[in-house]
C-alpha cells in the first residue's frame, strides 16, 4: 500500500514539474538539479536525488528546446530515476542502484521524446477547435482549448512516471540484486565518471574549440586555490566566477 | 565557403544560432530574402539580435548570389538562409552551387497544405522543391543537428500514400 | 465617444503577465504558441473593444501563426497591447499588428534562445552544479534564485518596455544588449566549467574515485578525460549513446579487474 501511494506521489510530482518544462511558468523547477533532489526529499532519501539531479543536469543542460526540436525529457528522467533508486532500495540507495536506474531511464529516453512529440502533434487539434468556434463564443473557446493543453501535458508526464517507476522498481528487485558484484562495481564507477561526461557534453556545445582557454583558466584557478592553498569550495567558485567576468570583459575590450 | 544552405521561413532564429552555428563552426550568416532586405527596420532588428561575433549579411537573393559568385566570402564559413524554395531556385538559376539543401521549417498559413508538422506547402513551393530535387540536390528536413534528417522524397512518398487512402 | 475606459492600466499588465506564464500550455508543432498568444492578449482586447463584433474580430486576427522564445514573447505582447490601444483609441487606426508580430518573432527568438537557453541557464546551472558536487545541499535553491532573478525581472521588464516603445526592438537591444550579456555569460560558463573540474578533489565522495594519488593528479586526469571526450564528441554522438558507451567501458574495466 505504501508503495502504491509512493508511486502515485512520484507520478503527481513528475506531472506537475513536467508542466514547468514547456506548458506553464518555466521557472526551471523542471531542471534535473531541482527535480531530482525534490523527488528524493519527498521519498525520504534526498541524497540519491542530489546525485541523480547533479549528473543529469550536466548531461541534458544544453539539449535545448528550440522551435520544433524536442529533446529527451530530462524532468521525467530525473524524477523517475530517483523514484526507482529510492523505492527499489529502501533504507538508502547505493551508487550501484543509482547507476542502474540512470541506465534504465536513459534507455527509455527515446520513449519520452516520442510521448512529447505525440502530445505536440495532437495539440494541433486544439487550435482547430478554437478556430472553428461560433461567433459570440470565441474567447471562451480559446481559453477552453488552450487550457485543456495543460491537462494533456500533465497527464503525459504523470503517465510516463506512473509506468516507468513501477517497472523500474520491479527491475531493481528482480534483476539488480541478482547481478554479480563485478557489475555492481562497474555501475558505481559509471556514476562516478558521469559528471565528467556531462562536463564534456557541456564544453562541446558551449565552445567551438577543443581546448578552450577559458576552461583552462577556470581549471587553473580552482586547482591552485583549492589544492595548494586550502580554502572552502564556495570561495574558490566565487574566484572562478570573478575571473570569468574579468575574462569576458577583457575579450570585449580587445575586440 | 557555404557550410549549410537552408530553407526556413523564420530565417535567423534559435535553431540556427543555437543549433547550427556552433555545430558547423560557422562564422557568418547570409540571409537571401527580398522582403527582409527591403525593410530597414526588420533588417536592423535581425542584425542586432544575432549573437555577437557572428557576421550577418542580409540582401536580396541576387545580391547574395553575386557576392558568393564573386568569392568575396570564401574565407568565411557561411550559413545561407532562404525563406522559401522559389528563392532557392532563383539562386540556383543565377549560378549558385549547392549539393545538399536543409529544410528547417515552412510553417502553416491558410492556403498551404500540411505535409508534416514543420512543412506546409502551396503549389509554387511544391513545384520549386521538385525542380530543385530534379537538379540532383539532396533535400532533407532537419531542424537541428542533433535530430535525424528526413529525406524529402520519403516525406513525399508518405504523403501521397496518405492521400490515396483518403 | 467615451475613450476614458479604453486605456490600459497596471491591472491589465498583471493579467497579461499572468496569462503569458501559460503561453505554451497548448504548444503544438503545427501552430506553436498561436493559441497561447491569443489567450494572453484576450483580456486587453476585451477591455479595448467594447463592441462585441469588433472584439471577436480582433481575437480572430490573433489566431495567426506565432512562435518565439517564451520569455521574449512578453516584449511582443507588450508591443501588441500598445498597438491595439492606439488602434482602439484612434491614435493610429491603421496600426499593423500582424506585421509587427511577424517581424519581431524570429529575431527575438534568436536572441532569447541564445541568451536564456544558451547562456543564462548554462551559467546558473553550472554554478549550482559545481556547488552541488562539492556537497552543498542548497545548490538547487541557489540555481533557482540566480536564474529567476534574471528571468522574472526581464520577463516583466520586457512586457513594459514593449508597451512603452510600441515594439521598437532596436531600442531594447541597443539599451539592454542581451547579445552582449549572452557572450559574457557563455565565457563565464566555460570558466565555471573549468573551475568545476579543477575542484574535482573536493567533490562529494559519491563522485570521487578512491585512489591514493595527490589531488592535483586527480584534477589533471579529470581535465584530460574531459578534453578527450570533447574530441570524441566532435564526431557526433547523443547523450544517450554516450551514457551506454560509458557503461560498457565501466563493465569492461570491472571485469578486467581494474576496479
Amino acid at each position: 500500500m505504501h508503495m502504491v501511494m509512493a508511486v502515485l506521489g512520484v507520478a503527481v510530482l513528475g506531472g506537475l514539474l513536467g508542466l514547468d518544462r514547456t506548458a506553464a511558468g518555466q521557472f526551471m523547477v523542471s531542471q534535473p538539479i531541482v527535480a531530482g533532489p525534490l523527488t528524493g526529499w519527498l521519498l525520504g532519501d534526498a541524497s540519491a536525488g542530489f546525485v541523480i539531479g547533479g549528473v543529469l543536469e550536466l548531461i541534458w543542460l544544453l539539449d535545448v528546446p528550440v522551435g520544433s526540436f524536442v529533446p529527451a525529457n530530462a524532468t521525467v528522467g530525473a524524477v523517475s530515476a530517483t523514484g526507482i533508486a529510492v523505492l527499489g532500495m529502501p533504507g538508502g540507495a547505493t551508487l550501484p542502484v543509482i547507476g542502474f536506474s540512470l541506465l534504465l531511464t536513459a534507455a527509455i529516453g527515446p520513449l519520452t521524446i516520442g510521448a512529447d512529440s505525440l502530445v505536440r502533434t495532437g495539440n494541433s487539434k486544439l487550435i482547430e477547435k478554437a478556430a472553428a468556434s461560433t461567433v459570440g463564443d470565441r474567447a471562451r473557446a480559446i481559453s477552453r482549448a488552450h487550457l485543456s493543453g495543460l491537462v494533456v501535458f500533465f497527464l503525459k508526464s504523470f503517465i510516463l512516471c506512473a509506468v516507468i517507476v513501477p517497472a523500474g522498481v520491479a527491475a531493481v528487485l528482480l534483476l539488480f540484486d541478482r547481478l554479480p558484484g563485478t557489475v555492481h562495481r562497474a555501475l558505481a564507477l559509471f556514476v562516478k565518471l558521469l559528471p565528467i561526461v556531462g562536463a564534456a557534453l557541456v564544453a562541446r556545445k558551449l565552445s567551438m574549440k577543443e581546448f578552450d582557454r577559458f576552461v583552462l583558466m577556470g581549471f587553473v584557478i580552482a586547482a591552485v586555490f583549492g589544492l595548494l592553498i586550502p580554502v572552502p569550495s564556495l570561495i574558490v567558485l566565487l574566484l572562478v566566477v570573478t575571473a570569468g567576468w574579468i575574462g569576458a570583459r577583457y575579450s570585449e575590450h580587445r575586440a | 565557403m557555404i557550410v549549410l544552405s537552408r530553407i526556413d521561413d523564420r530565417l535567423i532564429h534559435g535553431q540556427v544560432v543555437e543549433g547550427w552555428v556552433n555545430f558547423l563552426k560557422a562564422t557568418c550568416i547570409l540571409v537571401a530574402d527580398d522582403a527582409v532586405a527591403s525593410n530597414t527596420q526588420q533588417r536592423t532588428i535581425m542584425e542586432l539580435a544575432a549573437p555577437q561575433g557572428l557576421k550577418v549579411f542580409i540582401g536580396r537573393v541576387e545580391e547574395i548570389c553575386g557576392q558568393l559568385l564573386a568569392k568575396t566570402l570564401d574565407a568565411e564559413r557561411a550559413i545561407l538562409l532562404f525563406s522559401n524554395p522559389s528563392d532557392v531556385l532563383r539562386a540556383l538559376r543565377d549560378g549558385l552551387e549547392c549539393r545538399t539543401l536543409n529544410v528547417g521549417g515552412m510553417h502553416y498559413v491558410p492556403g498551404k497544405r500540411k505535409l508534416i508538422d514543420v512543412l506546409a506547402v502551396n503549389d509554387d513551393d511544391l513545384n520549386a522543391l521538385k525542380e530543385i530535387a530534379a537538379r540532383g540536390i539532396k533535400i532533407c528536413v532537419q531542424a537541428v543537428p542533433t535530430q535525424r534528417p528526413q529525406p524529402l522524397e520519403k516525406i513525399f512518398a508518405l504523403c501521397s500514400v496518405k492521400e490515396k487512402k483518403k | 465617444m467615451n475613450t476614458e475606459r479604453k486605456h490600459i492600466g497596471n491591472a491589465d499588465f498583471l493579467k497579461v503577465f499572468g496569462r503569458a506564464l501559460l503561453l505554451q500550455a497548448s504548444w503544438s508543432f503545427e501552430r506553436m504558441q498561436t493559441l497561447g498568444f491569443a489567450f494572453a492578449v484576450e483580456p486587453v482586447l476585451r477591455k479595448l473593444y467594447p463592441d462585441r463584433n469588433e472584439y471577436e474580430e480582433r481575437l480572430k486576427v490573433h489566431l495567426e501563426y506565432f512562435n518565439t522564445q517564451p520569455y521574449c514573447a512578453s516584449f511582443i505582447l507588450g508591443a501588441v497591447m500598445r498597438l491595439e490601444e492606439d488602434r482602439a483609441t484612434g491614435v493610429n487606426a491603421a496600426a499593423d499588428v500582424s506585421g509587427l508580430k511577424a517581424a519581431l518573432m524570429a529575431p527575438l527568438g534568436a536572441m532569447g534562445d541564445s541568451f536564456f537557453w544558451g547562456a543564462l541557464r548554462p551559467l546558473t546551472a553550472l554554478i549550482a552544479t559545481a556547488v552541488l558536487l562539492a556537497g552543498v545541499w542548497w545548490a538547487p535553491l541557489l540555481f533557482l534564485a540566480l536564474y529567476n532573478i534574471w528571468h522574472v525581472g526581464l520577463r516583466m521588464g520586457m512586457l513594459y518596455w514593449g508597451y512603452q516603445s510600441g515594439g521598437d526592438a532596436a531600442m531594447l537591444l541597443a539599451r539592454y544588449s542581451l547579445t552582449r550579456w549572452a557572450k559574457r555569460f557563455k565565457i563565464m560558463s566555460l570558466t565555471v566549467l573549468g573551475g568545476m573540474i579543477g575542484m574535482l578533489p573536493s567533490w562529494r565522495p559519491e563522485f570521487r574515485l578512491h585512489v591514493p594519488v595527490p589531488g592535483v593528479v586527480t584534477a589533471m586526469a579529470g581535465l584530460v578525460l574531459t578534453f578527450a571526450l570533447v574530441f570524441v564528441l566532435r564526431r557526433g554522438g547523443s547523450p544517450i549513446k554516450l551514457m551506454f558507451g560509458l557503461a560498457l567501458l565501466c563493465l569492461a574495466l570491472a571485469y578486467a579487474g581494474v576496479v
